[in-house]
């Protein structure tokens, strides 16, 4: 309880870098579970992940001054995310210079069969304030 | 419906939602009210909990997880507790950055029902209803029991 940690570190996400990209990563844990009887993980981790993911990608590409801020998360859950860990990626539809759009995607054992996708709207604040 | 058959079934939507809810438990979402067609729930802050280290606020994580897990609630309860629901989509909207209190409170309407979805609709806040730090709209799949097929 001494405050070092926040909310992703309790789910236990980390991130994943690969050259410029970023893959949020969520290992499974008993704790992420939403419905045991049909086993599968809680929406709203599945939320946290897709928009922490667009945080990372987005603190990654550019040059902010702070951590960008969520503004609107919508989630559409495709399919019962498994007992195993969970992956994610972003990209961004559109980077204003004081909003970005981002569409995540997450998945598990195969990338083909997304378990959710997600549109996140971030606002930012960019330490260099070059023209876009 | 009685007081008593009303405490009744309130701990029982806490077992069946928040005890047997892995990460409802772990949060410590409670759901302390329901009627007809929804719920109020309540989420007290912890540390784990926090939009950043040290924060002391609600992360728009968790926020997603207490409106998800009230308006699926909302949904049950509209159905009377007999089918199955699972969130189609869900969009939560954070219109307080890093929202600080002891804590919040979710409440999630299912304001339409459908043969197979249920549309809900639900506000998070800390101190004043009319003022959300968070608002929520979904929809959820309704798991009809199926007619036995021959």
């Amino acid at each position: 309880m001494s405050g070092d940690r926040d909310y992703t570190d309790f789910l236990g996400i980390t991130s994943i870098r690969d050259g410029a990209q970023v893959w949020g990563h969520l290992p499974f844990d008993p704790a992420l579970v939403g419905n045991a009887t049909v086993k599968a993980l809680h929406g709203g981790t599945l939320a946290a992940l897709l928009g922490a993911t667009a945080v990372l990608q987005a603190a990654e590409s550019l040059d902010l001054a702070t951590e960008p801020r969520v503004v609107s998360l919508t989630t559409e859950f495709l399919r019962p995310a498994a007992y195993t860990d969970t992956y994610a990626e972003a990209s961004f539809t559109r980077l204003g210079g004081r909003v970005a759009n981002a569409r995540v995607v997450a998945w598990q054992a195969e990338r083909s069969e997304p378990v959710a996708v997600a549109n996140v709207i971030l606002t930012l604040e960019r330490r260099s304030h070059e023209a876009l | 419906m009685s007081r008593d058959e009303k405490s009744a079934w309130l701990k029982r939507m806490n077992e069946g939602f928040c005890e047997r809810v892995p990460h409802n438990k772990a949060i410590g979402l409670k759901i302390v009210d329901f009627y007809d067609d929804g719920c109020l729930c309540r989420l007290d802050h912890r540390s784990e909990l926090d939009g950043s280290p040290g924060a002391g606020s609600f992360h728009f994580g968790v926020i997603a997880s207490l409106l998800d897990a009230a308006s699926g609630a909302a949904a049950f309860i509209k159905l009377k507790g007999k089918n199955r629901v699972a969130t189609l989509d869900l969009r939560v909207d954070y219109p307080v950055a890093s929202p600080i209190g002891e804590t919040v409170w979710a409440r999630a309407t299912c304001y339409q029902l459908n043969e197979h979805v249920a549309f809900t609709r639900a506000v998070a806040y800390t101190d004043d209803e009319g003022a959300p730090i968070s608002t929520a709209m979904g929809t959820f799949r309704v798991f009809r029991k199926q007619p036995d097929v021959r």
